[in-house]
């Protein structure tokens, strides 16, 4: 079955201090699709989503999100756009419906149901405290809350399930899969937990020192490898070599 | 625009600056008090000339409270601007689809509305309160006419312009390093020079229009200057 492409990314280069922290990547993420980019720490993840967000200049490369080219068009692609880099940040004095009524203003979208966002991911009946107050599983749930309340064609979420408790990962999971299948939202997520990325996940990108070097879809793997995902991941990370540990 | 000045106020906890300003407000009462006693205490001290006559006084304190005021401004832009584009938040700043130059002067705009508002509220009310008192029962010497009334309000519209200037001069240098301890001890290192220089040529109108001048020119370059850099800048 062939699909759209979401976010297409061709000769990716970027450098900081004349070290390449990205070499000439490669990616192409299709429409409606959920993709799971695995790579060890370091391997530079979070800096193609920043790529891809516009937060970095690409050195050199093309990057395109729904065939606009970010360095052109920006503004509008961010319109489309929900993410969650790293660990989210918020404006700590204020409530969660105060903070994601400032999104909301910046991405210029009005009347949208707050409440039921937050009930979304979890957070019904958390009144007026501060953010400052929540703990840390409740922060991831609104950084997801704020990611996609502004009804997001392209979802990027970094490391999505840090901090959550077992019933909330499985409560994301379950949400993301919904997003894909009723919302039609494309999912580009990185997470070091393989089987949590097995379990969401329709395509599997490797990255390896700066560059993707396996696109791949995760019904081949589990076809191919017995052990599944973990088993074929660290038979790419380790050059072939199937990991003994 | 109007949305983004919104945004950023909602983003503020304005209460502590309004706290901030009115304690402000309150220590220069007394400052005004203590600038008219002076020369009653050492009524031989040349030095206390300085302080005679309204003339004097209310140069002299425009100035401490344009002292006062740049530091409170260089508070809020290190809150507002510098701890904003300094640490994760940029992040999530970044990501929306808004102008960074919209956004970052909208910031710069809510902080020099709230320097200027607050100190010429603050001026409004201490000379009000100074000049009900010295109608009641004067301690300095003189009277207060029309033209000193009219050089107070000038003055204090000049000084309070100034005090955000200086915010903004203190912010560009704290930007360089990202630090908001050095955008605090540069805004009372320009102060205090600023102060000296201001006391010492205040008595005429043309000094202060020109120091004023000089520096807005400062401040609208280093806003240029920092425009240009936010615009390219990475994280």
């Amino acid at each position: 079955m062939d699909y759209e492409s979401a976010v297409k990314i061709s000769g990716l280069v970027k450098t900081f201090n004349q070290k390449e922290v990205i070499r000439n990547c490669n990616m192409t993420v299709s429409k409606g699709r959920v993709y799971g980019l695995l790579g060890v720490n370091g391997a530079g993840k979070t800096t193609i989503f920043k790529l891809l967000l516009g937060l970095l200049h690409p050195t050199a490369g093309h990057i395109e999100i729904f065939s606009e080219d970010i360095r052109i068009s920006k503004n509008k692609i961010l319109r489309d756009v929900g993410s969650m880099i790293e660990t989210p940040i918020f404006y700590e004095h204020l409530s969660a419906i105060e903070n994601l009524e400032i999104h909301l203003s910046y991405m210029g979208i009005q009347n949208t149901d707050i409440q039921k966002t937050l009930g979304i991911v979890g957070l019904q009946n958390i009144g007026n405290q501060p953010v400052s107050q929540f703990s840390l599983g409740m922060r991831q749930r609104l950084g997801i809350a704020r990611a996609i309340i502004h009804h997001p064609k392209l979802l990027i979420l970094d490391e999505p399930i840090n901090g959550l408790d077992p019933v909330g990962i499985r409560e994301m999971r379950e949400l993301f899969q919904e997003l894909v299948k009723k919302h039609d939202m494309t999912i580009l997520v990185s997470s070091h937990i393989l089987s949590e990325i097995e379990q969401i996940s329709d395509v599997i990108g490797i990255i390896v020192d700066g560059s993707i070097v396996e696109e791949i879809e995760l019904a081949s793997i589990e076809k191919d490898f017995a052990d599944g995902l973990e088993e074929y991941f660290f038979s790419i990370v380790n050059g072939g070599m199937k990991h003994s540990g | 625009m109007v949305n983004l000045l919104k945004l950023e106020l909602k983003k503020t906890n304005i209460r502590t600056y309004i706290i901030s300003a009115s304690i402000i407000g309150i220590c220069m009462l007394g400052i005004i008090y203590l600038f008219a006693y002076a020369p009653k205490i050492e009524p031989k001290d040349p030095d206390m000339k300085m302080f005679a006559g309204y003339e004097n006084i209310i140069p002299l304190f425009n100035t401490i409270c344009m002292f006062a005021f740049s530091l409170l401004s260089s508070v809020m832009f290190s809150k507002i601007v510098i701890e904003e584009y300094a640490g994760k938040r940029t992040t999530l700043l970044f990501s929306y689809p808004v102008s960074r130059r919209k956004v970052f002067l909208a910031k710069i705009a809510v902080v020099s509305l709230f320097v200027v508002t607050a100190m010429i509220t603050s001026c409004i009310s201490i000379f009000t309160i100074f000049g009900i008192s010295e109608s009641i029962s004067p301690v300095v010497d003189g009277n207060i006419t029309f033209e000193i009334i009219n050089r107070a309000a000038k003055t204090t519209f000049y000084m309070s312009i100034s005090a955000v200037s200086v915010g903004i001069i203190s912010m560009a240098i704290g930007f360089i390093k990202k630090s908001i301890p050095t955008t605090i001890i540069s805004s009372v290192l320009l102060c205090s020079l600023l102060s000296n220089i201001v006391a010492g040529s205040i008595s005429a109108d043309s000094a202060i229009i020109i120091f004023t001048i000089i520096l807005v020119l400062i401040s609208v370059l280093v806003i240029n200057i920092m425009t240009r850099k936010i615009n390219c800048m990475e994280v």
